[in-house]
This record gives structure tokens, C-alpha cells and sequence, in this order.
């Protein structure tokens, strides 16, 4: 699956076949609190099953400034 | 996940409910309208300057100030200010004038050259004092600035678009370094005693997440691009933030419960610390005017540094 990271503008290609936004978030590191997740541009919760042909956006969500 | 109000897949969930993307919309400015009503923060007679930067939750509490203030004909207007951050604030402020022109607002923008003679990116670079983080000195241009031209256009309460992090981290940072005197100061309307040089300000975004705000954003299809200042890193409030960040993640709901807990303790911090307050009268800065503690205002003093810093810096080169 392909992944934009905002924050840190940065694009991945994570070979996995399935796993729950939860878990990509824990795997990368990311807090939860602090992003929403675009699934094929529609806006998804954690319990989200991702699968290996989706386009994955991690959205930032703290201030600029 | 289903939304607890429909059938449809739910695009948020917090405060033990579940919302589709409508009935988040309507969450999202149900709350902001009631903390408008609740707090009183805009009146019939009012002139509304909104305090805008282009980022979301300046994009959000502009488009809910126009939401409210056309349905109770309240004339407002935006008004941006320019740092002069290279490669950060010209983006906002081009998403800004863009939202501005979809929704017919008018949109002033005055910018640290033409009212400090210089721009941030300048200033930084010329060490303003060693101590002085970019963001204090920013801070005190900002607040100095919006102030000053809400004042000249005519306002008579300036919305900002602080939400429910901010408050929760100026709590905690201004508790961590013990200076509850400024946690009087902080609340919906912020600020102790009424004074004529001072505009009120208002925060309608008081109980909205930074998570909330993006979403709202971002279903409403504001143009928002992830834009962070490039000095964020060196301040206190982006550690007090991550840690604020963490310990939500671990307990949902420990900004709210920060901010509520502090509404509490408001009103007996805010009597105390008018009570003291006003033993001492305001005095008015030689140089600007403005209401201030000194002789001179944070402001002139930080103008008149830089011109000192600009003559040295001239005769060296000389």
C-alpha cells in the first residue's frame, strides 16, 4: 500500500496484505491524537482494515504555528 | 464504525459518540455556536475582527464567525498578519485570500516590514537578543500588531482561532512556571480589566480539538496545507504539546478534562488577580501609547532593540 506521511512529506510503500489503522499507526510511531487517516480519499477511523492496493494519507492535525 | 445517529460509516468518534460526516459537521458547529451564545462572545452592536493566518483553525473560526454573524447581522471582517517566514506564511496567506474571495470577506492584511520595518526572517538573523526565542519576539509583534489594527479598523472584539490545545497547553506551560497571574488572563474572553486600548478577545473555537478543527476542515474542503512554522521546535509549547498529545492518546478526553477543570478555577483566579490588578492603574507607553505595564510597551522596546542592532550592524560594515 502507498503511504503519505504529511508531516513529514514523505511517501512509503509498505508491503503489507492487511492491518487495522491502529496498528499502522503503532507501527510508524504516530500518536493517534494527532492525525487522521485518508483511506482512497475518504476520511477512516482506527478500526479500519487497510488492505495492500489502498492510497493511504496520514493527515497532520497539529498547528502551524 | 456506525454513526450513533445514522446508518452511514462514521468519520470520527470522541466524547463516547461515533459521527458520520454530516452529523459531524453539525456536532462540530452546534458546539461552536452554543460556546458563542454560552459566554455572550459577540453582541448585536458588535464589529468582529477575526484574527486569521489561513491555517485551519483560522479558516474554521472565520467560516463560523461569518455563519454567525450574517445570521445576526454583526458586521466582521479578516485581518491577517504577515511575519514575513519564508516558505511558511506566504502559503497561508495565499490559501487565505482564496477562502476569502469564495465566501465574499473582507480581508486586510498588514505585514512586521511595513509596521516594524523588518521582516521575522530578518530579525531572527540579526540575533535579536540572545535570549529571545523567534517565537517571544513574534509573539509580541503579533499580539501588538492585531490589536493595534483591530483597533484602527474599528473593532470591538477580535476573534481568534484558539481551540480547546492551546488553552489546555497555555494552562499547563503557565502552571509549570508558576504564573498563575496569567492563567486570569486566559479563558473565552481572555484578558482582566476592560480598557479602551485593549480590543476583547474571543475564542469560538474554545472547546474544538486541533483533530476536530482538520477534520472540519478538511469535510468542508477548505483549502488547508500542512504548513509548520519552521520555529516551531524551539518553543516550550511544542514540548508542553507533545506531552499534552501523549497522555491523550493513553486517556481520551484529557484535554477536555484540562480546560473544563480550569473553567472551575477561572472565576476565582480571574477575582483575584483583577482585585490586584486594579490597585495599579494602567500606564500608557511614551512612544505608541498603548496600554502597557512600563514606561515604554514590550513592542517599542523590541522596535527600538532592533534599531540599535540595525546601526551596529550598519557602522560594521562601514
Amino acid at each position: 500500500m502507498n503511504i503519505f506521511i504529511e508531516k513529514e512529506n514523505k511517501r512509503l510503500a509498505l508491503a503489507k496484505h492487511a492491518i487495522r489503522v491502529a496498528d499502522l499507526l503503532l507501527d510508524l510511531g504516530i500518536k493517534d491524537s494527532t492525525v487522521i487517516v485518508v483511506k482512497n480519499g475518504t476520511v477512516v477511523l482506527e478500526d479500519e482494515l487497510l488492505e495492500q492496493e489502498d492510497d493511504i494519507q496520514i493527515l497532520s492535525v497539529v498547528s502551524g504555528g | 464504525m456506525q454513526c450513533t445517529k445514522c446508518a452511514e460509516k462514521a468519520v470520527y468518534t470522541g466524547q463516547g459518540q461515533n459521527f458520520c460526516k454530516n452529523h459531524f459537521i453539525n456536532y462540530f458547529e452546534n458546539k461552536v455556536l452554543r460556546t458563542i451564545t454560552r459566554f455572550g462572545l459577540f453582541a448585536p452592536d458588535d464589529q468582529v475582527c477575526v484574527a486569521t493566518s489561513g491555517g485551519k483553525d483560522s479558516l474554521s473560526v472565520l467560516y463560523m464567525t461569518m455563519k454567525y454573524c450574517r445570521e445576526h447581522h454583526i458586521a466582521f471582517f479578516a485581518l491577517a498578519i504577515d511575519e514575513g517566514i519564508a516558505g511558511y506564511r506566504d502559503h497561508t496567506l495565499d490559501d487565505l485570500r482564496l477562502f476569502c474571495t469564495q465566501y465574499d470577506i473582507k480581508l486586510e492584511i498588514v505585514s512586521f516590514k511595513d509596521r516594524f520595518g523588518d521582516t521575522l526572517d530578518n530579525i531572527r538573523e540579526k540575533g535579536i537578543e540572545k535570549n529571545k526565542k523567534p517565537c517571544t519576539v513574534c509573539g509580541i509583534f503579533r499580539r501588538t500588531l492585531l490589536n493595534r489594527e483591530a483597533k484602527r479598523l474599528g473593532a470591538t472584539k477580535l476573534a481568534t482561532g484558539h481551540n480547546l490545545d492551546d488553552e489546555a497547553q497555555s494552562f499547563l506551560m503557565n502552571t509549570l512556571l508558576g504564573n498563575m497571574s496569567h492563567n486570569a488572563s486566559l479563558g473565552p474572553i481572555t484578558g482582566l480589566n476592560q480598557n479602551d486600548k485593549f480590543v476583547p478577545r474571543v475564542k469560538p473555537l474554545y472547546f474544538i480539538s486541533e483533530k476536530e478543527s482538520r477534520l472540519f476542515a478538511l469535510l468542508k474542503g477548505f483549502k488547508v496545507e500542512f504548513n509548520e512554522c519552521p520555529n516551531i521546535g524551539l518553543s516550550f509549547r511544542a514540548t508542553v504539546r507533545d506531552e499534552i498529545n501523549a497522555i491523550e492518546s493513553k486517556l481520551p478526553g484529557a484535554k477536555n478534562g484540562i480546560v473544563n477543570a480550569f473553567l472551575e478555577i477561572l472565576p476565582e483566579l480571574k477575582e483575584k488577580y483583577r482585585a490586584e490588578k486594579s490597585r495599579h492603574t494602567f500606564q500608557y507607553c511614551k512612544r505608541c501609547g498603548d496600554a502597557c505595564s512600563g514606561e515604554i510597551c514590550n513592542a517599542c522596546r523590541l522596535e527600538e532593540e532592533l534599531c540599535r542592532k540595525e546601526t551596529v550592524l550598519r557602522n560594521s560594515k562601514e
